[in-house]
């Protein structure tokens, strides 16, 4: 489990300090406050971290982190990812189950990362980044892109996931809480999304009839995707998840049932990043705290400052919140003034 | 003018002729076995719009949505007040009831009831400002019924906690 975060001068993110994670993390703020950019940074360090001396591969953590910034931030050279105007470097700092791991670099960095310390052992487990946009409907466009074009467009995230989404099933029991959780996905999605090897499509089954991905609603392709991820093992309960605009594409009862399965997927031991601008994600994730009496840890992006806070302790005081209470401000004044 | 305390807060002070507290006059003792009612009602007059009349309930404290079966209940239990609370202002000022001519204050007896505003609004001391907008909803949500059959608008319920109680004069300062 990632434990302590550390950021400096890493784009929007000029100084992230966030100790003391849990299970479930969720992060919240406004548009353009960074909050996917603070998921990429720490999947492309954990994804660094577990293909390092993976089988056969040679290559040195700092050219698979290299590799993972160029691909999953697609800039010219990794150094345009120093905040614009910054006197000091990129730093990055992460503790894995109390291990680090760091590097810096400044901003004329292209290919090589001087500076990078190592502690956490090897992981034969994934992590994965579900991106707000569906890619069910995009996996072979996706795939194409990226593995025969090699171009800019989808980004790592999406590559990684369309590649994880291919992976064919693993025989034997699934771990007891995935099997339960999958249960639960498919009583939301009211049937499987399976991929037809034949058509070398996607598509949904409801019964005995079988439709095509592309007429099926996007919340569907959403929980589609970690129901095959979980059928097909890529995941584990050492995985750990990011999930970008959770809310996306999701009903408000659909994200409340799902995320209870991130709950019981996080009480197995799989690790959540979640950013959100949603109300009912803030109002559901804090329910779940005072019900199972855990700690979801919470950093907020407001005003160019980022606070870290607990939903076991309280609603977190945000521009979400805020904007629900100005709404209901609003509503009152028109009715008793 | 009356001042009066009700769920540790004081409301008031209002003018005799805009008060008429229903829960506590004789009209409700005659009926008041299994009718719950609101605690008071208030006509609030401003020169450009017909007077409107304030159907208010106050309670101590809320139970929070988590405890389901709880909440369920205090929401109907608000809704019924309130419902209940309408329909007596109605009948009072119709006259349906032999007893309440001489108790209810004359503002009431000459109000024009087919252009009256009314507001149904709940006043919950010392909950906190996050958790009045689902609050609100919920009870709106309940009431939705009697809105729509009796044309208020739609925006007629709302939910105060003392803070907001107190920003529109319902109550003066403790």
């Amino acid at each position: 489990m990632i434990t302590n975060i550390e950021l400096k001068n890493f784009g929007p993110l000029e100084a992230v300090t966030w100790k003391k994670l849990g299970p479930i993390n969720l992060v919240i703020g406004g548009n353009g406050s960074g909050k996917t950019f603070l998921l990429k940074s720490l999947y492309t360090a954990m994804r660094t971290l577990e293909e390092y001396k993976r089988g056969d591969d040679q290559r040195t953590a700092a050219e698979i982190l290299v590799e993972k910034l160029y691909w999953t931030f697609q800039l010219d050279k990794i150094g345009d990812l120093v905040t614009k105007g910054a006197s000091a470097n990129l730093s990055f700092r992460l503790w894995k189950d109390e291990n680090e791991f760091c590097y810096n670099f400044g901003k004329d960095t292209a290919k090589v990362i001087a500076s990078l310390e190592n502690h956490v052992p090897p992981r034969a487990s994934n992590s994965i980044f579900l991106p707000a946009k569906e890619v069910l409907s995009l996996h072979n466009i996706i795939l194409k892109s990226r593995e025969t074009d090699k171009v800019f467009g989808f980004d790592d995230t999406y590559l990684d996931l369309a590649r994880a989404l291919r992976q064919s099933g693993r025989g034997g029991r699934n771990y007891e809480a995935f099997a339960k959780s999958r249960q639960n996905l498919e009583a939301i999605l009211g049937g499987k999304v399976e991929y037809d090897e034949g058509a070398g499509n996607w598509q949904f089954k409801e019964g005995k009839y079988r439709f095509p991905l592309g007429v099926t609603a996007e919340g569907v392709k959403k929980i589609a995707i970690l129901d095959t991820l979980l059928s097909n093992r890529y995941l584990d309960p050492e995985s750990i998840v990011f999930i970008d605009e959770l809310e996306s594409a999701l009903h408000p009862a659909a994200i409340s049932k799902l995320l209870d399965i991130v709950a019981v997927l996080a009480s197995e031991g799989m690790q959540f990043f979640v950013a959100s601008h949603s109300y009912f994600v803030v109002k559901k994730l804090f329910l779940i705290a005072q019900e199972r009496k855990m700690n979801i840890p919470v950093l907020a992006g407001d005003a160019d400052a980022w606070r870290s806070a607990d939903l076991k302790d309280g609603m977190p005081d945000n521009g979400i919140v805020t904007e629900a209470i100005h709404l209901y401000e609003q509503e009152v004044t028109l009715s008793l003034s | 003018m009356i001042s009066f305390t009700e769920s540790e807060m004081t409301f008031g002070p209002y003018a005799e002729a805009d008060c008429f507290c229903i829960e506590k006059c004789t009209t409700y003792e005659a009926i008041q076995d299994d009718v719950k009612m609101a605690e008071f009602l208030l006509i609030r007059e401003t020169p450009e719009e017909p007077p409107c009349v304030w159907i208010v309930e106050a309670k101590k404290s809320s139970p929070q949505p988590k405890t389901q079966p709880e909440f369920d209940g205090f929401i109907t239990d608000i809704r019924d007040k309130l419902a209940n609370g309408l329909t007596l202002c109605f009948a009072a000022v119709l006259k349906r009831h032999p007893k309440t001519l001489a108790e209810l204050p004359d503002k009431y007896k000459n109000l024009d009831l087919s252009q009256a505003g009314f507001r149904l609004v709940l006043v919950i001391n010392g909950h906190q400002k996050a958790w009045l907008p689902p609050l609100q909803d919920a009870v709106r949500r309940a009431l939705h019924a009697t809105a729509k059959t009796w044309a208020l608008d739609p925006n007629a319920v709302v939910v105060l906690n003392h803070e907001g109680a107190k920003q529109f004069g319902l109550t003066c300062a403790p």
